[in-house]
């Protein structure tokens, strides 16, 4: 109960009411219901198509829901495409990274928003390279080089090069999908480390994982989707291994 | 984000791994040194096998290294040049443009035509190159547009635009004797330099800023990388594909403008497969042809090796159907070793970071 308490005494970032979607006769979200608050960090689980892939969609603005309703900053919005969500403060990081492999890191970090000079839009080398270097240091995140291409970073320093690119424009919310598969357990520390500064900022973070040890590292709350609807939310305190994985798993 | 509610980050001072941001980001000059060489060997091995080629015929034929010969290679290479540096371009957004050749017979052909039509020896010229980047407008847009294979849009290009340009001139030659200047710029010189090494020059080093210095060429090459990714950042990415394409056209009339003017006349029949061999040049120079990777030092001297081996042959008396045998074997050689070995290289050396 006072868990409840302390998240309703802060504003709400996200609040999704009722949210549901049908795909042809396949009802993927059934009436789903979820705030994220200022600076926590949610964990979104459930089995395939337990319906968290098309809820990270609507939250992004890549899938519109048939009913319910979206507030964010307890404002209500009405997203008709990913460009929306941006708009609103959402930022999605999806599985593909959307890093351009042959650029270097600021080159990424700005894409389309690089600092220029003159009618012919000469690139401000030298501020482009102070605001990345800003930007990593305030972040914490290190990089081998800025000069390398970043296809030729580990998987992890790309994660973390995503979420750091996604924090550029100043997101309130974060939507993170899978960002720990695959990765060698010292850059799952490492990206998960970057979720708890964010969050510490101020952010409000969903992370959409099946590496249910992560949950237990980083998140406020565990919702756990089956079946198109949340069957359970467990908090920080009280959740562990095995009752996440028998939440998603029971019949 | 607001600085004032960024206090410096607690983690970074507490975690031994993030103390060494600062030390990772100032390189030394010997590692910078060394990244630059490693980041550019493509580059680096093209200018060897230029030295190598070009020493070579320097020993085996006396006339090689005469200036009359060089200025005749320089002379000769402005069409390959010009057209490499907008192929290069075309290359980095993953694209590809076999449309430049019949372009450039095109614009040979039209020229007098145009100029007999009124239109004035300046005006023919400026029309000609107005023709050029329509067709590569038109190539942009099937590309960028209506989302259809560059190979097979450009393609349609050549063979229409070759029966286009045989169509034009009828089967002649026509002699090209104005405007003057043109004919200067073909075969006069400033002292002892070729009036094209300046639009050589020119070309090359408005090619080389905008690829590297302009945001619109690190849209290209980011496209070339991963259009969905540039796009996604809000960047209009089949404008900057129209734009490059639109680049390429005019830059393939031009090069037809100082071939015709180096020659003094105008046909059809001017080059044969210049579209590949330019494509060869800029390939053999380190540019990817699957795009992201595209380098305008690596073109010239990629183009200039071309030049010098077709040369060179001629010069020891070699039968000159070798030279296109010769001339595919290394840019084959040439490739294999830069995607065998030294992209091995490359990622061999970062692996271990």
């Amino acid at each position: 109960m006072s868990e409840t308490q302390a998240r309703d005494a802060r504003q709400n970032i996200l609040e999704l009411n009722d949210i549901a979607k049908s795909f042809g006769a396949i009802r993927s979200l059934k009436g789903v219901s979820l705030e994220v608050g200022k600076g926590e960090v949610i964990g979104l689980v459930g089995d395939n198509g337990a319906g968290k892939s098309t809820l990270t969609k609507v939250i992004a603005g890549a899938v519109l829901p048939d009913s319910g309703s979206t507030r964010v900053d307890g404002e209500l919005v009405d997203f008709r495409s990913p460009g929306d969500a941006r708009v609103a403060g959402i930022e999605t990081v999806y599985q593909d990274l959307a890093l351009c492999n042959d650029l270097d890191v600021p080159s990424n970090l700005f894409l389309g928003r690089e600092p220029t000079r003159g009618p012919l839009g000469r690139i401000d080398r030298s501020k482009l390279r102070r605001e990345t270097e800003r930007h990593l240091k305030e972040l914490g995140v290190k990089v081998p080089s800025l000069d390398e291409p970043v296809g030729s970073l580990s998987g992890g320093q790309r994660q973390v090069v995503a979420i750091a690119r996604a924090i550029t424009f100043e997101p309130r919310l974060l939507l993170l999908d899978e960002p720990t598969a695959a990765l060698a357990v010292r850059e799952v520390n490492m990206v998960l480390k970057l979720i708890k500064d964010v969050a510490a900022n101020g952010v409000g973070v969903i992370l959409v994982t099946h590496r249910l040890q992560d949950l237990l590292l980083v998140c406020d709350r565990i919702v756990v989707m089956y079946e198109g609807s949340v069957r359970r939310v467990i908090t920080a305190a009280e959740a562990t291994l095995e009752k996440i994985a028998s939440a998603i798993t029971e019949d | 984000m607001n600085d004032a509610k960024r206090p410096e980050n607690a983690h970074a001072a507490q975690d031994p791994s993030s103390k060494n941001i600062s030390r990772v980001l100032r390189e030394t000059p010997v590692a910078i040194a060394q990244r630059i060489i490693r980041q550019n060997i493509n580059v680096a091995a093209v200018i060897v096998l230029f030295v190598v080629i070009f020493t070579i015929f320097s020993i085996a034929a006396p006339q090689f290294l005469t200036s009359d010969n060089i200025v005749n290679m320089a002379r000769q290479m402005a069409a390959s040049l010009v057209a490499g540096v907008g192929m290069t371009m075309v290359l980095a957004v993953a694209g590809i443009d076999l449309s430049i050749g019949s372009v450039l017979t095109l614009a040979s052909a039209a020229l007098v035509p145009l100029m007999d039509h009124g239109l004035g020896g300046t005006g023919a010229i400026i029309a000609v190159l107005l023709i050029g980047a329509a067709i590569g407008a038109m190539n942009g847009y099937f590309t960028a547009y209506q989302k259809l294979p560059a190979f097979i849009v450009t393609l349609a290009g050549l063979v229409a635009l070759t029966g286009l340009a045989n169509l034009v001139a009828q089967g002649e030659s026509y002699q090209v004797t104005r405007p003057e200047w043109l004919i200067n710029l073909g075969q006069g010189s400033a002292g002892p330099i070729p009036y094209q090494v300046f639009v050589e020059i020119a070309a090359i080093w408005a090619g080389w800023y905008t690829l590297n210095r302009l945001r619109f060429g690190k849209h290209m090459l980011g496209i070339g990388s991963n259009e969905e990714a540039v796009r996604r950042s809000g960047v209009n990415t089949r404008q900057v594909i129209l734009c490059v394409y639109l680049i390429s056209g005019l830059s393939a009339a031009a090069a037809g403008l100082l071939e015709t003017a180096r020659i003094g006349a105008g046909s059809a029949e001017l080059v044969q497969n210049f579209e590949l061999l330019v494509i060869a040049g800029v390939v053999l120079g380190g540019t990817s042809l699957f795009g992201g990777r595209a380098t305008i030092t690596g073109t010239v001297f990629g183009v200039c090796t071309l030049e010098v081996i077709e040369n060179g042959l001629i010069l020891v008396h070699v039968n000159s159907y070798w030279v296109p045998i010769v001339e595919g074997a290394i840019v084959l050689g040439a490739v294999l070793l830069n995607s065998r070995v030294f992209g091995r290289l490359k990622l061999g050396t970062l692996a271990t970071r």
